[in-house]
């Protein structure tokens, strides 16, 4: 549409500066809530990541530890019958193909390297002529505070052979794995930070279960507003190295 | 005032202003949302990268496995070797989809190039690299794998030998293996089935041939050859009997296996003859008779011994004429050696080698004493880890090292005993290509001036310092660390008939005075046949022997019979401690076992 000349020559009236300041005004109010939407979501969005991110940081922490499993040399069988080749995982002890079975909270295993001492890992020939072998355990305990269950990385006293570990070794200060998991038990603690099944030989299906009942997001806006808290259960199997398959 | 008169495009400019922050909004929101879909990736990068590091590492220990024993047969190669160790990118492996992965070994202080330990060790680090980035990084301690780590190991059993199992039978301990069919023997049949007691294949069993027609791949003497009665076997026409099998192995019936792969035994001893000398070194070895030392960079290798040797003792302590008196041992461990020449035949009369190891105390040598071809003026003090050799002239070699733990006869030991202490391997040459044939007979102190063996208790047969009977039940324990473990390896390792008296066994070795060998022994060439097993075992009686250490026999051979002669009471017990940390160089099997494994994230961006 082709403005008039005398339209141009007059000016603007009135009536029309203030519908385009109206227009004007409501598109940036739009704007300007669409920004604060998308800022408010995008915040709303950090605390759901935040939440992955604490499971998925404890996935990759219990990874970069189970890694290091490896058979210590001759232990007592399952049941007690003889000893046998140990296992690089001795806990669970039992294989739970069933998905639906109750699982077990925790993972035994048995390691070259003393991760809790700092110490430089051994070589073969060492280990061979003097085969010290650490046993860890991977499992929650209640959390500071009532706030949701913690993940620990301890170390097991290791009784002479063939005996299996059963005592925690003390002087060694555990090392948290992930902290503030668990879902709520419905009785005001939580339950369930870390759930194991050993789904055949040589592997792991460990599950971490974290709610965004727990973040620690400093705005309170974080949390999910009039909504259900999140609950999320991550996954990963776990393969030992072909090595120290059974 | 001039007054703006001309308002064409502000509908343009201001349609883009709110396009650009439209624009910026969606690329807001397109940043943002993906980002749990971002974290997933890294995860499942991360993960994958994990397996293909993990490949990296199998990678190599099968290459290493190739250098050692070549699938065509051909002399094994050094794998660090300048020649041999493949290049960067020959060490390097596309796996698809962008995924690649490279190896590298590093050898430990003792494995060549920086040492010669024939046990050889790396530590095997494996990159995973994504588009030429490294993703993953996995290290993998691996170590050759000793045979020692077997309770017996043979490589053929003949078809009139059987492996008795009795109610007294102690666990194996460790694992047991035959590339070849197993024949066992359940000596009391239901007595022993009904028998309380831990099972008698502790750990695993395994065959690599099958006997036809037995369900499991076993031979069972009267069971199901040379008999069929039920009573002998662990089995019966409705398949395996759980409590049999439970009692004969642990684990039961699947920790009994046939029809496993076959275990290579080593073709010649050479390493063992290089370990004596040193494997690198110029000078070439000795062909005079005798005893004879290497040093390299001033450290001692072996002990070399040119010549068939008629009596070896192993000891400590004590003490020989020297110089204008006698040098005391204190509780320094040493081994002597006569050989059959004139005036290098008599340990009694001092006419022999002493070779003594400074392994607690330090040693005085009085004045006159010839050391090193100096006479000493007075007496002299030699510390801690030096080591002497007395000749049967009475003077003293000094050397201010320790020796390496391995002797190597190029000939026969006719008669060994003793106690040993401190880590020893003794051999004799061996080959399958040679036509001698060497062979070490376990006896007892010889009276050198007749040429009797003594058959009394710490005269016989091979003791090992320390021992200890905490139990009190009249026999030695398993010893409790491999400080003073013995290696024997030789073509034919033999309990020697010397040791009966009037042909007999029963009367000479009682349950009261047992015959003890503390040793672990590998019997045979591979190619060429020997054995470990009793001379003249087919009368005599039943003695009692004990037996502690692994058993790597290439032709098992009878230590009995089933009617009741040579060796048939007694025990064989596992050494674990030994088998750990076997004697010095006792010959490895070509594959590696990973003694540790670590993996993580590669932190400082590398490429390939």
């Amino acid at each position: 549409m082709d403005l008039s000349q005398k339209t141009l020559r007059r000016g603007f009236t009135l009536l029309e500066v203030m519908m385009v300041s109206v227009i004007s005004l409501a598109l940036m109010l739009l704007l300007a809530s669409t920004f604060r939407l998308g800022y408010w979501e995008m915040q709303r969005s950090s605390g759901r990541i935040e939440v992955v991110r604490r499971g998925r940081t404890t996935i990759d922490n219990i990874q970069r530890y189970l890694a290091s499993a490896c058979r210590p040399g001759y232990r007592q069988a399952p049941g007690g019958t003889g000893t046998v080749q140990a296992e690089a995982v001795f806990g669970p002890e039992n294989i739970q193909d069933d998905l639906h079975s109750t699982p077990e909270d925790h993972v035994y295993f048995w390691s070259a390297d003393d991760h809790l001492s700092g110490a430089l890992p051994r070589g073969a020939r060492e280990l061979q002529e003097d085969p010290l072998y650490y046993a860890f355990a991977i499992s929650p305990v209640p959390g500071e505070d009532n706030k949701g269950q913690d993940l620990l990385l301890r170390r097991f006293v290791v009784p002479a052979e063939p005996l299996i570990p059963q005592e925690w070794d003390l002087s060694a200060k555990p090392r948290y794995l992930g902290r503030r998991l668990g879902l709520p038990d419905g009785q005001g603690g939580y339950q369930d930070a870390f759930v194991v099944r050993r789904i055949r030989e040589g592997a792991l299906q460990i599950q971490v279960n974290v709610s965004s009942d727990l973040i620690t997001d400093d705005e309170q806006r974080n949390r999910i507003e009039n909504s259900a808290p999140i609950r999320l259960k991550m996954s990963s199997i776990y393969q030992l190295p072909s090595h120290h398959i059974q | 005032m001039k007054r703006l008169t001309n308002y064409r495009g502000s509908i343009l400019v201001m349609s883009i202003f709110f396009m650009v922050v439209l624009y910026l909004t969606a690329s807001a929101f397109l940043v943002l949302l993906p980002v749990e879909s971002r974290a997933a990736n890294r995860s499942e990068n991360q993960a994958l990268g994990g397996f293909i590091a993990d490949s990296g590492v199998a990678d190599a220990i099968s290459w290493l496995r190739y250098q050692l024993a070549p699938p065509d047969g051909s002399h094994s190669k050094e794998p660090m070797a300048s020649n041999i160790y493949p290049s960067a990118s020959d060490r390097t492996q596309e796996v698809g989809g962008g995924w690649s992965f490279r190896w590298e070994l590093i050898p430990d202080e003792q494995t060549y190039p920086n040492g010669s330990n024939p046990i050889r060790a790396y530590t095997i680090v494996s990159t995973a690299y994504r588009d030429g980035v490294a993703v993953r990084e996995a290290r993998a301690e691996a170590i050759q794998e000793s045979l020692a780590k077997y309770a017996a190991l043979f490589n053929t059993w003949p078809d009139n030998l059987v492996w008795p199992i009795s109610r007294s039978s102690e666990p194996t301990g460790g694992p047991v293996h035959v590339n070849d069919v197993l024949r066992l023997w359940i000596e009391e049949g239901n007595g022993f089935w009904g028998s309380n007691g831990d099972p008698v294949f502790s750990h695993d069993l395994t065959a690599s041939g099958s006997f036809s027609g037995s369900p499991d791949g076993f031979a069972y003497y009267k069971g199901n050859w040379q008999g069929t009665n039920s009573s002998y076997r662990p089995y019966d026409s409705n398949g395996p009997i759980t409590s049999r099998y439970n009692r004969m192995a642990a684990g039961g019936r699947d920790a009994m296996i046939a029809g496993s792969d076959p275990i290579e035994l080593p073709n010649n001893t050479f390493a063992l003859r290089d370990a004596a000398w040193g494997f690198e070194t110029s000078t070439p070895v000795p062909t005079t008779p005798g005893i004879h030392f290497n040093e390299i960079n001033g450290k001692l290798q072996g002990i070399y011994i040119e010549g068939d040797v008629e009596e070896m003792e192993l000891g400590y302590g004590g003490s020989e004429p020297a110089g204008v008196g006698q040098a005391n041992y204190g509780n320094n461990s040493w081994i002597k050696v006569e050989q059959p020449r004139t005036g290098f035949d008599s340990i009694d009369t001092n006419k022999n080698y002493t070779v003594i190891t400074l392994d607690e105390n330090q040693v005085i040598l009085p004045a006159q004493t010839v050391v090193n071809g100096q006479t000493l003026s007075s007496a002299q003090v030699y510390p801690v880890d030096t080591t002497l050799v007395r000749y049967p002239d009475g003077s003293y070699n000094a050397y201010p090292s320790e020796l390496n733990g391995v002797v190597y006869v190029n000939g026969d030991v006719q008669d060994l005993w003793g106690t040993n202490k401190g880590r020893r391997t003794i051999t004799v040459e061996g080959d399958r290509q040679s036509t001698e044939k060497h062979y070490i007979a376990i006896g007892g102190k010889e009276n050198d001036s007749n040429g009797d063996v003594s058959v009394s208790a710490g005269e016989k047969g091979l003791l090992q310092y320390n021992l200890v009977d905490e139990d009190g039940d009249g026999v030695w324990d398993v010893p409790k660390d491999a400080q003073n473990a013995l290696g024997l390896v030789a073509r034919d390792v033999y309990v020697s008939s010397s040791l009966q008296r009037n042909g007999n066994w029963s009367n000479v070795h009682p349950s009261s005075n047992p015959l003890y060998l503390f040793a672990l022994v590998i019997g045979g060439i591979n190619g060429d046949g020997g054995t470990y097993s009793v001379q003249s075992y087919q009368t005599g009686g039943a003695g009692w022997a004990y037996r502690y250490g692994s058993r790597i026999v290439v032709d098992a051979g009878p230590w009995g019979t089933t009617s009741g002669n040579g060796f048939r009471n007694g025990n064989t017990f596992f050494d674990p401690k030994a088998a750990q940390a076997p004697p010095p160089y006792f010959p490895a099997a070509p594959t590696f076992v990973v003694k540790s494994y670590s993996e993580l994230p590669v932190m400082t961006r590398r490429v390939l």
